[in-house]
């Protein structure tokens, strides 16, 4: 298949992909899931991919994406060596979108928490799975989730009992092999968190190769009353893929969700966070770290609905471009005309490394309550002079300073990491990038 | 070490510094004093290679070679140091690492071995005293949420540990207490020696109770209007800056 030109065969590509998926499953997977399939194609076959035009997908060009004709990664690949070092237990792995039992552990059954493949919790617990999955990924107006959800297969699966406290962060990974050119993955993740409960979740990316993939990804977070969920993300896609991740989260009274993300790698990514604080007190805080080089593309958008009174969000992004990258970020905050007392913090700090290097920042406040704390700032700036200057005198010569005050401005999303590992890990992996 | 020759500098073309003339010796301590807007820390900056400003006219001599081709890391491995008047923030990045980086990069210049962890950490016990400064400030990123004081003494200490053999504090003295400002006295006093050379740069004379200097300079409007010994200090502190303004009219063509 040559590039895709029109709509009509972007649609036809997918439906065929569609049923080749289907079959491929020979009936498995259960009625619920299937019925959610069959009604998601056809909804993406409506929506199409979002255009330029989209308000939400105004700076971010798809026409790769859009033109390639992906196919479906069916199969057994190799994970190449060394590729899950430092990885610790317990964690859930999945290479090209299909989950890898060799290399994980699950836990099914377990008193306090669950970890397990989608298929596998249908088994446990076809209820949750019925309640649950595709219930708050908006299939209805988001394409990409559409699309993720007309190949909902596998996935990972979290459950954390009412009043567990799971000290072990739980990892899942997302292996992408090099393989067939143009390869698609779908990989789901379903968390739910039940009442009062606390858990770690560290969610990763990793491409092993330089192939062109896309990795369509969503993910549903729920939290009952009082959980408190630290959710990281660390994409680490290889440098020619695209990877479109979309994170819905809906939250109950009291529950605090936290989101930080590193996004390192891709082509061109998107990082969607979309979450609503349904009920009162509730706290979500969403921290994003970009560092684009080359030619890259990461747009970071975030979606927070403050829907009860008294909720907190705080919004921090950074964004430091070199080269001919390009960073994008916009983040809508939306109170309804009840969430009074509402707290929502934003903040977007943008550092330009070339001159060729760009960025795009939008916030947006729909406020329908009169009684809220709103604040937005975004700055868009080049490495301080003042700061470069003190350096230099000290002896430290200009290219070093500039990565240190490099780094210096990205420090402040690491602070914030509550896992010593992740933080070390991330803290190592910007000073490898500033080489100091 | 240092000869400043007719040295015309400003910025956007507003002339600041309009024809300086400045010799300082090994061993000696200079002081320049002036009113606010003198141009006294434009002198400072632009000796530490400050590139905001542009030099228009006259040179700068540093041990005999044109100090304005250098840019400030070179000046720095040479053995010029700017105590800054504001020192900068850098959050992420420990005072302890900071130092390490500055101290290895003027070591590796001037072709000596580097410091490794457990002898830096030494010399960093040695000097930290000399300053009565917190040991825990060394783990905290430089200078961030630092006390002023803390900050002018953190300057010190780098300068303690750089060991320059052309020191230049801008306004050092300002904004501290009478403790601190004794214990960064002592700090710049452990330092003078033959080798070296001090420029003291200051509003008030009260630092130089504790610092004695060798000269004292007036600078005003941009230029020197008046060079003399200690006593000069003296004489500022009881009639103000006011008497020298007629000194500050363009001075003569020599």
């Amino acid at each position: 298949m040559t590039a895709i030109k029109t709509r009509e065969e972007q649609k036809d590509w997918y439906l065929s992909q569609f049923r080749l998926f289907e079959s491929s499953l020979n009936g498995d997977a259960g009625q619920a899931i299937h019925s959610l399939r069959t009604a998601a194609i056809e909804r993406f076959s409506e929506l199409g991919f979002p255009t330029s035009k989209s308000e939400e997908w105004k700076y971010t060009n798809l026409a790769s994406i859009v033109s390639t004709p992906f196919r479906l990664a069916l199969g057994k690949a190799d994970v190449p060596a060394g590729t899950l070092d430092g990885i610790p237990f317990p964690r859930l792995v999945f290479v090209n979108g299909t989950f890898s039992r060799e290399y994980s552990s699950t836990t099914a059954g377990n008193e306090s928490l669950t970890m397990a493949s989608l298929p596998e919790a249908a088994k446990f617990h076809p209820e949750l799975i019925r309640d649950f999955l595709g219930r708050y990924a908006d299939v209805r107006t988001q394409a990409f989730s559409a699309l993720n959800t007309a190949f909902l297969y596998d996935g990972a699966f979290i459950l954390v009992r009412r009043g567990a406290v799971i000290e072990e962060p739980v990892q899942l990974v997302f292996i992408s092999t090099d393989r067939e050119e143009q390869c698609i993955a779908f990989p789901r993740v379903l968390i739910i968190a039940e009442e009062n409960s606390q858990v770690k979740i560290v969610e990763r990316f990793k491409g092993t190769g330089g192939n062109t993939y896309f990795n369509n990804i969503v993910g549903e977070t729920i939290l009952g009353p009082n959980a408190v969920v630290d959710h990281y993300r660390i994409q680490q896609e290889s440098e020619n893929a695209y990877h479109v991740s979309h994170s819905h989260v809906h939250q109950d009274r009291g529950s605090v969700y936290s989101s930080t993300a590193f996004l390192w790698g891709a082509a061109l990514s998107r990082h969607e966070v979309r979450a609503v604080l349904n009920g009162e007190g509730g706290e979500c805080r969403a921290r994003s770290l970009y560092l684009g080089k080359n030619r890259q593309h990461s747009d970071i958008h975030t979606v927070l609905e403050h829907a009860a009174p008294r909720c907190q969000s705080h919004q921090l992004v950074k964004t430091m471009v070199d080269d001919e990258a390009h960073g994008v970020f916009s983040g809508r905050i939306v109170v309804h005309p009840d969430a009074q007392k509402t707290n929502a913090i934003q903040t977007n700090n943008n550092l330009l490394l070339s001159e060729s290097a760009a960025v795009d920042t939008k916030p947006q406040l729909e406020i329908f309550a009169d009684d809220v704390r709103c604040t937005h700032g975004a700055t868009i700036g080049k490495i301080d002079e003042e700061g470069l200057f003190y350096l230099r005198s000290r002896g430290i010569d200009e290219q070093q300073a500039r990565n240190v005050l490099t780094y210096a401005f990205a420090s402040e999303v690491l602070e914030s990491v509550a896992i010593d590992d992740v933080r070390r890990e991330m803290d190592e992996r910007l000073h490898r990038q500033f080489r100091f | 070490m240092l000869e400043v020759r007719n040295l015309h500098a400003g910025i956007e073309g507003t002339e600041i510094l309009k024809g300086i003339n400045l010799s300082v010796k090994a061993g000696e301590v200079h002081a320049i004093m002036g009113p606010n807007g003198s141009g006294k820390s434009t002198l400072s900056q632009i000796l530490a290679g400050r590139k905001t400003y542009t030099v228009t006219e006259g040179e700068i001599l540093y041990e005999g070679e044109n100090l304005l081709n250098m840019s400030p890391e070179e000046r720095a491995h040479r053995g010029i140091f700017l105590a800054f008047q504001y020192p900068v923030e850098i959050p992420g990045v420990s005072n302890m690492y900071f130092l390490k980086m500055a101290l290895n990069s003027i070591r590796k210049a001037q072709g000596m071995e580097e410091l490794d962890a457990m002898d830096f950490l030494t010399l960093v016990k040695d000097k930290i005293s000399l300053v009565n400064m917190d040991e825990a400030l060394l783990r905290r990123p430089v200078n961030a949420g630092f006390s002023g004081g803390e900050k002018k003494r953190n300057e010190i200490f780098q300068m303690a540990i750089l060991e320059p053999r052309l020191a230049i504090l801008d306004e050092t003295d300002s904004g501290l207490d009478i403790d601190a400002l004794r214990i960064v006295a002592e700090g710049v006093n452990t330092l003078r020696s033959e080798d070296n050379a001090i420029i003291l740069v200051t509003h008030y004379q009260r630092l130089l109770n504790y610092i004695v200097p060798d000269y004292v300079h007036v600078l005003m409007n941009g230029a020197i209007v008046k060079s003399g010994g200690r006593e000069l200090a003296l004489e500022l502190e009881e009639k103000g800056y006011d008497w020298l303004k007629e000194e500050a009219q363009p001075a003569p063509a020599v």
